[in-house]
């Protein structure tokens, strides 16, 4: 692996011009929120 | 009688955006309609009331969180290919991480992985929503 550059946002701006870069999350949380403009009727029952 | 309730059970949901971004910085990617930009798979058993209540939680959802999601993301590490050719992977500080976000893109493409879990009703929608984003921007 290439040593990554040392001052980062120092040099941000000459190393990441014409860089790719590559990064990726996970995440999950508990929800609850209103819903608008969407009918529910009673042929929409999902057991 | 109990009212109708939709449920949503952990179906994967995948968004795929190719070569959007330019002009745009990571900053501003909440304020991207998902629906409208990426090319979506809905899972198979969904009915069109699933599609209209998911499309409308996870975009919402998104446009509230997209900025720390892709902010911690970047905490984590990046992988990297510069200009010269070098590559390598690094994590990134509080600093790196506000100056990428702030900078125009050249193009991005994205996948991201969500689910839902719970049920929709007239209520609104209670659960919980997983969301996994993986994204290769070039500056």
């Amino acid at each position: 692996m290439s040593e990554a550059p040392e001052s980062q946002a120092e040099q941000s701006d000459d190393w990441l011009e014409g860089a790719t870069i590559e990064f990726a999350g996970e995440f999950g949380e508990s929800l609850d929120m209103p819903l608008e403009g969407i009918e529910f009727d009673d042929s929409d029952y999902v057991a | 009688m109990t009212p109708p309730k939709l449920t949503f059970n952990n179906e994967e949901l995948t968004l795929t955006l190719n070569g959007v971004g330019a002009d745009w910085t990571l900053g501003q990617f909440g304020h991207l309609s998902l629906f409208d930009e990426a090319s979506v798979q809905f899972p198979s058993s969904w009915t069109d009331l699933h599609i209209k209540v998911a499309t409308q939680v996870l975009q919402l959802h998104w446009q509230m969180n997209a900025h720390l999601y892709l902010e911690q993301s970047l905490q984590a590490g990046i992988s990297y290919s510069l200009r010269d050719g070098v590559s390598g992977q690094m994590g990134a500080d509080t600093d790196l991480v506000a100056h990428v976000m702030q900078r125009p893109l050249v193009s991005v493409d994205a996948l991201l992985s969500l689910k839902l879990e719970g049920e929709a009703s007239r209520d609104g929608f209670s659960g919980s929503v997983y969301v996994g984003p993986t994204l290769r921007i070039r500056f």
